[in-house]
């Protein structure tokens, strides 16, 4: 045996047996390391866990409503499908929600109202991204029709950046992933790494310990706000000045809010949440991508896909200077043509409400006894339903729908 | 992949077991194979940028080599290498800047690049002009085979932020292959324990927060804030980067090979020139090597080598990104170091003492580097200069920022503490080796280290050098 290849076994000694100084260290770490991590833990159990953070979190609300959309239906009348969306869709109250108007609506509309279940697979903040990697779960269960809200805010750069979710990308289907690799996934701050990663995570089954991870860090970060409040709320004198300091200072940061309403984004908050929007974008643009991809699984299924373009306050965005009506029908164009072109239907609703039919900045809608948007917007969607007997037995071929 | 991320672990783990395990002769393929992998696991796209750079430089090398004229080659492989850099990195840079004099001229006007900037570029592209300079010098011997020089350039510890290598360095351990040993496994623990706890704890954890809310915040006006984030920043970026090199140079223990230091508390520097050995020292090394001697050193007279070094740095500058910012942060540093040479610079000794005389050289020399991070920081040059501005202007409304100013306190003693470890540092190994209880003690804090580094990971960030 040459020098260099006994120093190259010399690590564990002959015939790889271990020294007892090696086992030593490596228990002694183990042991700290579980120590340690368990007693951060258990000191921050008390706090609440946040899984709205987490994907997984997500996850927990979107395959138990896969799982009640059943597949093969409860009856063969009944007429399944699947609502997808972000808040404003879903961040309203039960019973009150987008799909439940559609719902009422279509049973109103139809001259013979079918037997209907529409399944509310809509989450605060998920946008074209996450529903490209979720496609083929949802198109498992062989929904009759998708009813899809996207919106001229998922193009933003905000909107990739801040609302991604990525570990959704672990529930890909596997045979799904080659062809994911072929999409911006860069645009969205995913890297191929990280989708091999989440899709171990989930193909393992370990999604939930993943979770129970996540909240427990997340569990953390809760603590040192906590801890950060406690010392900004003190009544003694000391350090907590500091964190008044920093509450002040993390204040100053909110540059977007309208001077006067705030309920609105002043022109910088806007040009922030719908990014390059305001200049026009082409189907070319990673978000419409991941949508047009989407679409095309549903298609793929034989699933026709409604996709519907959310009502926006364009009002405002003129008061505050950032509308530019050409640039924005482009962006509107090219969201048409990325529906379109992949099997889907279109419907442009972006311009159809004043500003008097919003309520926050994020665009979510008012309803209330003088003005009611949601119900507005679910006949409108539920009146194309009927008109174009997408729910009936002679639904139209993909060539007349377009 | 980023190296404090759950997926790099699980890749370096199954690396680091695989690679152990395999014979000696197929442990090099592996690593080569490893490394291509990692690179591909970012953006499969760039694997190709990646491979046809070290090809197309390989094949330079060998017809330099071999022909009577290796200049031309020499010429060719600098163009190449400099034109994908310059293509992918200040393409941007370069046609935002001449547009407008363009469309006055010419009424000419074009679409400005929006390339994404492949990984590591910067390093990677240093460490093949490096090679391919070496080689037409003759300081390279024998050329070394393709997937040899391929794994030299694509080693993954050290592929995305340095430290640069220099062919001398590490061609002969490839040749001899990792040498793996307890003593290496040992210390490549530590440097990855360490390195990640500076890295999460220190860098995202304790200090990145404060400073970004003072970079972004307009319209505050306590001056007391911006200096606290200003310091807050200078120990953000060092042990964001010296975190990363650390846990390369441990990564790549724990693969049998040695890399080179990339920092020496460079806080600690009574010298502007003692700062450019103490910082990024693989950086540097390579400009004086490859750029500043080149260009003729202080060989040719007092006013051109204070042109050189100023060149050099606004290079240097330039290295980092494809930002004036980057530019004038390398402009101070010019001016201070020409400034320094001007006034009689004395010999730097990075082994000497410190003692209290050295403590008024190090405060300035340590403020002089933390306003010129101002421009490394800030988004751009007026933010840079209203930063600046702040910190001589307005009222302390606030009151003062205690446990930031703590934090700051902390991290200059823990600069404190890593020199005087570090110089200690053999002692303690020795005194610790072969007892049951330093075995122990290792393994427990090591262990602790790493579980607290984990258990704050979720508030963790890109590596600032990444984006070079």
């Amino acid at each position: 045996m040459t020098a260099r290849s006994q120093q190259n076994v010399g690590e564990n000694g002959p015939g790889l047996k271990p020294s007892r100084g090696a086992l030593l260290f490596w228990f002694c770490f183990a042991l700290s390391a579980l120590v340690v991590i368990r007693g951060i833990f258990a000191g921050v159990a008390n706090f609440p866990p946040q899984p709205w953070q987490t994907s997984i979190g997500v996850m927990n609300k979107i395959l138990p409503g896969l799982e009640a959309m059943g597949n093969p239906p409860a009856s063969p009348a009944l007429v399944r499908i699947a609502m997808l969306g972000d808040s404003t869709v879903d961040f309203y109250p039960k019973n009150q929600k987008i799909p439940d108007r559609i719902e009422a609506a279509l049973q109103e509309s139809a001259p013979a109202p079918p037997d209907i279940q529409i399944t509310n697979l809509a989450f605060l903040g998920l946008g074209p991204t996450a529903y490209y990697f979720l496609a083929d779960r949802i198109a498992a269960q062989k929904p009759d029709l998708v009813i899809w809200q996207v919106s001229l805010t998922h193009a933003s750069e905000r909107w990739r950046r801040s609302l991604l979710r990525p570990q959704l990308a672990g529930w890909t289907a596997p045979a799904r992933i080659p062809s994911a690799l072929t999409l911006p996934l860069d645009a969205i701050g995913l890297t191929v790494d990280e989708l091999l990663f989440y899709s171990l995570i989930v193909q393992t089954g370990q999604a939930e310990r993943w979770q129970d991870w996540l909240i427990n860090l997340s569990r953390v970060d809760k603590a040192r706000g906590a801890l950060d409040a406690w010392l900004g709320n003190s009544p003694k004198g000391g350090p907590e000045k500091n964190f008044a300091a920093l509450s002040a200072l993390i204040r100053l940061t909110n540059l977007s809010g309208h001077p006067e309403r705030p309920d609105r984004y002043n022109d910088l908050g806007e040009i922030d949440h719908f990014g390059s929007v305001l200049e026009g974008i082409g189907p070319e643009h990673p978000t419409l991508r991941f949508i047009a991809a989407a679409v095309g699984v549903f298609s793929e299924a034989g699933i026709p896909t409604l996709v519907y373009l959310n009502p926006i306050n364009l009002e405002h965005l003129d008061a505050v200077g950032v509308l530019d009506k050409s640039a924005m029908e482009r962006s509107v164009d090219a969201y048409r043509s990325s529906v379109i072109d992949s099997g889907g239907l279109f419907l442009d609703y972006h311009d159809i409400f004043p500003d008097s039919h919003f309520t926050d900045m994020a665009g979510h809608f008012r309803h209330d006894d003088e003005i009611q948007t949601q119900t507005q917007l679910a006949k409108k969607i539920a009146g194309f339903i009927s008109e174009n007997k997408l729910l009936g037995p002679d639904r139209p071929t993909r060539e007349e729908k377009n | 992949m980023l190296f404090n991320s759950p997926q790099f672990a699980l890749f370096l783990l199954a690396a680091v077991c695989l690679y152990r395990a395999l014979p000696v002769r197929l442990r090099n393929p592996f690593l080569l194979g490893a490394s291509l992998l990692f690179y591909t696991l970012w953006l499969p796209a760039y694997l190709l940028l990646l491979v046809a750079d070290i090809a197309v430089n390989y094949a330079l090398l060998r017809g330099m080599a071999r022909s009577s004229r290796p200049k031309l080659y020499l010429i060719a492989s600098i163009v190449f290498t400099l034109g994908l850099l310059g293509t992918f990195k200040y393409a941007a840079l370069l046609v935002t800047t001449t547009l407008p004099v363009l469309e006055g001229l010419f009424a000419f006007s074009g679409p400005i690049p929006d390339l994404f900037l492949p990984l590591g570029i910067s390093f990677y592209s240093f460490q093949i002009l490096g090679f391919s300079i070496d080689t037409y010098r003759g300081k390279t011997r024998t050329l070394p085979s393709f997937s040899r020089y391929a794994l030299f350039i694509s080693f993954f510890p050290q592929l995305v932020a340095g430290p640069i290598l220099r062919g001398s360095q590490f061609l002969p351990q490839l040749a001899r292959g990792g040498e793996i040993t307890p003593e290496r496994t040992r210390r490549g623990l530590w440097l990855l324990g360490v390195g990640l706890a500076k890295k999460v704890i220190l860098a995202d954890y304790l200090l990145a927060g404060f400073v970004d809310l003072v970079f972004d915040a307009r319209g505050v006006e306590s001056p007391v804030f911006y200096w606290v984030a200003l310091y807050s920043f200078a120990f953000q970026i060092y042990y964001d980067f010296s975190g990363y090199t650390d846990m390369a140079r441990g990564i790549a223990l724990l693969l049998g090979f040695e890399l080179p230091f990339n920092f020496l508390e460079p806080y600690l520097s009574r010298s502007p020139s003692e700062f450019w050995r103490r910082w990024h020292i693989t950086l540097s090394r390579w400009l004086a090597d490859y750029l500043y001697i080149p260009l003729g050193g202080n060989r040719r007279g007092s006013v051109r080598t204070l042109a050189n070094l100023m060149l050099t740095m606004l290079l240097g500058g330039l290295w980092h990104g494809a930002s004036w910012n980057f530019v004038i942060w390398g402009g101070i540093h010019g001016l201070i170091l020409v400034l320094h040479r001007a006034l009689g610079r004395r010999p730097v000794d990075l082994d000497a003492p410190l003692g209290l005389r050295d403590v008024p050289r190090i405060g300035v020399v340590f403020h002089v580097v933390c306003l010129a991070w101002v421009f490394f920081r800030a988004e751009d040059f007026d933010s840079a200069l209203n930063f600046i501005r702040h910190l001589f202007v307005g009222e302390n409304t606030f009151g003062l920022p205690w446990i930031q100013i703590g934090i700051v306190l902390f991290c200059a003693l823990l600069h404190l503490a890593e020199r005087a470890l570090r110089t200690r540092l053999p002692a303690i190994r020795a005194y610790l080796a072969g007892k049951a209880w330093g075995e122990a003690l290792q393994g427990a804090v090591l262990g602790a280290l790493l579980a607290l580094a984990l258990a704050v990971s979720g508030v963790g960030g890109d590596f600032i050098y990444f984006q070079f």
